[in-house]
């Protein structure tokens, strides 16, 4: 039997709550997002993306392109509490939820169907309910797969519903343009349509080697993806694969004790996450934005440093030093930093992984988990200032 | 200075003095090697301040005896590319000429003065210790240092020293190599310890010829210096304190079993194929008749490898990381090795040698 699988998409949702919360912004081009020399846009309202402002755009050119455009600081807290209340809508409707981010997430709803109707009528019962319940508008694509539904949601946007019927994949991804694809960008387009690829037909008539030539193993998954050929499962619970926490700074940073005060505070970001989801790290990677750009290109030069720990640590201290040794790696000497990122990966549950031959390890890091523990629960309670590690 | 040899007997030194010298270095004269020639010999040194070489080369024709200082990189580059056939060097000032068959070469030097003396070198030695038990006890340990930078204790090999016996340990906090060897050493009463850089045992199984019957060793002064027939090695040795050994090579674990090492090696090696960076484990399932090796990668698939074994009279599961096992179970010698254990979450013993024990700490498997 096809599978029942629906992308469900919330429209424009930072800009949509924060329209939603405050009556003054409704109908007007909402920018949530910094607007300062560094600020990015992170999502647009729909009254804002007229002035062809989008998301990822630099601030700066947000503002240039709609200067009545109203900035918005994005408030992450208020959007992570309502998509889990839109998470649970879905779980009503089946528990293979894949969440992709807060706006957007896969539902596997093929052994739903008895319970509710078809598939696109499980779309519609999930988007009513999104609707009455948050006042806020989704997209919902119906498909056999994952890929599929995905480009559909994007189909009939905002606020609309697209079904593609088993049988008539083929039909539904032939006639588009290649910029659709998955993974395809501004350059791997230009190098495709330089060989006479514009739409997924013509992926779906091209060589596979020819492909792979041009785009690597990436290649050979397009072009199986045009052909309608994706059975990756709907994975509920997605574990994370990595953590992460990174920020572009006001101004570029010089001085080794800015950027430890920086790399600190990343730091004790992941690590919060990673014991508040009950796990352990042994790879730790720092990314560090120089204000230097590429040779001859517009984007800044970026380092990137990992290192992989012996035992499995959940502590601040050790991700910290960890990360510290990998500024030292980077061999910075004085050239300015824009941004500076901590990650963690290598995720596995706390309990399991290496044990420590000797007792003073054993002991030691049972000192700082406790310790961890400790300063997590008071900062729960009384708020992030009320305990925080003394610089140096 | 002016000598001439064939280049087989010169280049294998050279490219070991060069190995000294540090790539990078803040002291550029450190990626120099220092030529000195006279009497029929030729000494070359090569030193990045922690390990230091000097090395002989015999039977060299030396016309004029003097000293060069050379770069390292470039040193061996030429040697290398160099066809076999006598090669000379012939120095004015500080200009050197390397001539061979059908090739040439001039580079400028550095003045000999400039080379940093080596401490200990002209020192004599303590104890002399057989070269092939020293090399086998270097070969069976050496690969558990430990390379993070944390512990730096655990970055060297813990030498022992004692009237009747050495000893080498080395361990990364995960696992254990130890191996003790009899021997008569001529030294007082007590012992003497030093943990030596793994760098400068490496060279010292470099160094060493069929010739070396014995090596002579020397601890003094944070330096450890060894003497083999060709070449003097002096190593600084790592400070600090090593974890107490008592402490951490466990007792015999009750479960005993024996184990043929090179069908345990293939079956660890076919079920590792299956583990990920993430989860590296392979879990090892004991019972009475078998052993089942098995791993489990969320991404890849899975994989179960069956052993008939006489095995343990009380079922156990443990979790290992399979490099580490294959680690112990490649310095073993013997044709069957024993695997002793406690519980799922105590360290296990790889024993089988005379002497030599290696133990390795499970992986939780949750």
């Amino acid at each position: 039997m096809a599978r029942s699988i629906l992308h469900v998409d919330m429209d424009a949702f930072f800009a949509a709550v924060e329209q939603r919360d405050n009556p003054k912004l409704r109908g007007k081009p909402v920018i949530v997002g910094g607007s300062g020399a560094r600020g990015v846009v992170s999502t647009a309202s729909y009254e804002a993306r007229v002035f062809g402002v989008h998301s990822a755009q630099p601030g700066v050119m947000a503002k240039k392109l709609c200067p009545h455009g109203i900035f918005v600081r994005p408030r992450m807290k208020r959007y992570s509490l309502i998509s889990q209340q839109i998470r649970e809508i879905f779980l009503r409707f089946t528990p293979l939820v894949e969440p992709l981010s807060l706006d957007e997430a896969f539902l596997d709803v093929t052994g739903s169907k008895r319970l509710f109707g078809t598939g696109q009528q499980i779309g519609e019962l999930i988007r009513a309910a999104i609707q009455q319940e948050t006042r806020l508008t989704a997209s919902v694509g119906v498909a056999t797969c994952k890929f599929i539904a995905k480009i559909a949601s994007d189909f009939d946007k905002p606020d609309g519903l697209t079904e593609v019927e088993a049988g008539t994949e083929r039909e539904f991804l032939d006639p588009l343009p290649i910029s659709r694809m998955w993974g395809v960008g501004p350059v791997a387009q230009e190098r495709l349509s330089k060989l006479g690829f514009r739409t997924f037909s013509d992926l779906t008539r091209a060589d596979e080697k020819e492909l792979v030539k041009v785009l690597g193993v990436w290649g050979a998954r397009i072009r199986r993806l045009a052909h309608a050929m994706d059975n990756r499962p709907v994975v509920p619970n997605h574990q994370a694969l990595s953590i992460g926490s990174e920020n572009t700074f006001g101004q570029d940073l010089v001085t080794t004790a800015e950027l430890r005060a920086r790399i600190l505070d990343q730091t004790q970001n992941v690590g919060k996450r990673l014991r508040r989801s009950n796990l352990q790290t042994e790879g730790i990677t720092l990314k560090v934005k120089l204000a230097q750009r590429v040779e001859g290109r517009q984007r800044f030069k970026m380092l990137t440093r990992s290192t992989k720990l012996s035992f499995p640590a959940s502590d601040d201290e050790t991700i910290f030093e960890a990360a510290m040794d990998l500024l030292s790696r980077c061999e910075l000497k004085d050239r300015p930093v824009r941004l500076t990122g901590v990650s963690l990966s290598r995720l596995t549950p706390v309990g399991t992984g290496q044990l420590p031959l000797d007792e003073e390890l054993v002991s030691e890091r049972e000192k700082r988990d406790r310790l961890m523990q400790s300063v997590d629960a008071i900062q729960t309670r009384f708020g992030k200032k009320a305990i925080r590690r003394a610089q140096n | 200075m002016k000598f001439t040899c064939p280049r087989a007997t010169l280049l294998d030194p050279l490219l070991l003095a060069s190995s000294v010298a540090p790539v990078r270095s803040v002291k550029p004269v450190l990626q120099n090697l220092r030529l000195d020639a006279s009497d029929g010999v030729l000494e070359i040194q090569g030193t990045d301040l922690e390990t230091s070489l000097r090395i002989r080369v015999q039977n060299v024709e030396v016309e004029r005896a003097g000293s060069c200082l050379l770069p390292a990189a470039k040193l061996s580059s030429i040697l290398r590319e160099l066809e076999s056939g006598p090669v000379t060097f012939d120095t004015d000032q500080l200009l050197c000429r390397i001539a061979s068959a059908g090739a040439s070469f001039r580079m400028q030097g550095v003045n000999p003065e400039e080379f940093p003396e080596v401490a200990g070198f002209s020192e004599s030695v303590d104890v002399q210790i057989p070269a092939a038990l020293l090399r086998k006890m270097t070969r069976k340990v050496v690969f558990a240092v430990s390379a993070e930078k944390t512990r730096y204790a655990l970055n060297g090999v813990l030498l022992t020293l004692r009237k009747d016996s050495a000893v080498m340990v080395a361990t990364d906090g995960r696992r254990l190599a130890s191996m003790e060897a009899p021997m008569e050493l001529s030294l007082p009463d007590g012992e003497k310890t030093a943990i030596v850089p793994p760098r400068a045992l490496n060279q010292l199984d470099r160094v060493l010829t069929p010739e070396d019957e014995f090596v002579g060793l020397s601890i003094k002064d944070g330096t450890l210096l060894v003497q083999t027939q060709r070449a003097t090695i002096a190593a600084r040795l790592i400070e600090g304190k090593y974890p107490n050994l008592s402490s951490i090579i466990p007792a015999p674990g009750e479960t005993k079993v024996s184990l043929d090492r090179s069908e345990l090696m293939a079956a660890l090696r076919k079920a590792a194929i299956m583990t990920s960076e993430e989860s590296k484990p392979v879990r090892m399932s004991f019972s009475s008749d078998k052993l089942v090796i098995s791993a489990r990668s969320a991404d890849v698939g899975d994989a179960e490898v069956e052993l008939l074994i006489e095995g343990p009279s009380q079922s156990l599961d443990i979790g290992f990381n399979p490099e580490f096992l294959l680690d112990g179970l490649k310095a073993l010698e013997s044709d069957t090795a024993v695997l002793e254990m406690a519980a799922s979450n105590k360290a296990g013993r790889l024993v089988g040698d005379p002497g030599y024990v290696y133990v390795v700490m499970p992986i939780s498997l949750g």
